[in-house]
């Protein structure tokens, strides 16, 4: 097992070309974090009109993230040696060449009791992983050393309701 | 050392905040959490909707979940413990799983969020839409919120001595009283 960290990004509020989660290595001491997957919850409890949100998973190279709202990831074991010094938040001024990696639609409404719409759906957790590198030794997680490159989150377009983020790494010496 | 593996299902209704589970190690072996699902029901005697509100998944830095502030006590009651192996040792005397109605927890230095989503308790629904209720008409397939199960280079959340890691439920205002809402979890001690 490689030292594992949970970063839990609660209740972002959508908006136009916003960084709704992100992690960037900028550690100049080459720590690795590897994504082993990135989930995404419709946890709001509030009446929202929602929107249709049309967001993307994104790796950036060259990356840089200021003015951001820090989120401290948390050890899966509390006897983890400190994690590297890495960034993660929301929002905040993104720098960096974008790839996109997955593309997908949101409802943004709020969950109902009622009915069981796409925002209903999004209330369970199996369904809504959007990056998975579980099972399988012989296919690479997503790396990110420490030259500056970073995965997002990234909503395009769509400004109405909170999304919750999860994004689970393993921190690796090489 | 060996790592033996348990489940524990339990049952909790009746009240607006409840935890539904917590799991206590009082300097006890490490306790490694693989998998936590967490839905409503089964409610087969009740059908229409329940209260409705959040539901985390958190470990606290310290014991404090043990205590309460006001309200009514913590109770051990139905809890289900069961071993996987037949000779496996018991589970220790150190680790202290409960569930029940509380107001309010003690806070405790440091709390750890791992999942936060929102369920409704609301009773079957054959017919219709379920809403949040699907969550019981898939359950427990649809309904994990923690699953490690799989992935060998990722850590299971560790539950070390002097942590708890709590299941807690709190439905809004005016959205009426939680029935019942279940959790299954698969955890294991390392001796």
């Amino acid at each position: 097992m490689a030292n594992t960290w949970t970063a839990y990004y609660l209740g972002v509020a959508f908006a136009a070309t916003k960084n709704m989660a992100a992690v960037l290595n900028g550690n100049a001491g080459g720590r690795v974090i590897r994504i082993k997957r990135v989930g995404l919850i419709n946890a709001q409890t509030a009446a929202v009109s929602g929107v249709v949100c049309s967001t993307e998973l994104r790796r950036y190279t060259g990356a840089t993230l200021s003015g951001n709202t820090a989120v401290t990831p948390v050890a899966h074991d509390t006897n983890n040696s400190a994690l590297a010094t890495i960034t993660t938040g929301h929002a905040g001024t993104i720098v960096g060449t974008p790839s996109t990696l997955r593309r997908w639609i949101w409802s943004s409404d709020e969950a109902k009791v009622t009915t069981a719409q796409n925002n209903e759906w999004e209330t369970l957790v199996p369904l809504n992983i959007v990056y998975d590198s579980y099972g399988d030794t012989t296919v690479q997680p997503l790396a990110l050393r420490g030259t500056a490159e970073e995965i997002m989150v990234y909503n395009v377009s769509g400004a109405a309701g909170l999304l919750d983020t999860w994004i689970e790494f393993l921190d690796e010496a090489s | 050392m060996a790592e033996y593996f348990y489940d524990i299902f339990s049952t909790i209704s009746g009240d607006i905040r409840a935890v539904p589970l917590i799991i206590a190690n009082q300097g006890g072996p490490t306790i490694r959490l693989y998998r936590c699902f967490i839905y409503a029901g089964p409610n087969e005697a009740f059908e229409g909707d329940g209260g409705f509100g959040p539901v985390t998944v958190q470990r606290y830095s310290d014991l404090s979940p043990l205590v309460q502030t006001s309200g009514a006590p913590i109770t051990s009651n139905n809890v289900v413990f069961t071993s996987r192996k037949v000779n496996a040792p018991p589970i220790s005397d150190a680790i202290i799983v409960r569930s029940g109605p509380v107001a309010d927890l003690v806070n405790s230095p440091v709390v750890e969020t791992f999942r936060v989503v929102v369920l409704d308790s609301g009773g079957r629904s054959n017919t219709g839409s379920p809403g949040y209720n699907l969550r019981e008409m898939q359950a427990p397939s649809m309904s994990a919120v923690i699953n490690f199960v799989g992935e060998s280079s990722v850590q299971p959340i560790t539950i070390r001595g002097n942590q708890c890691l709590v299941v807690r439920a709190r439905v809004e205002a005016g959205s009426g009283n939680l029935y019942n809402i279940s959790t299954i979890v698969e955890i294991s001690q390392e001796i």
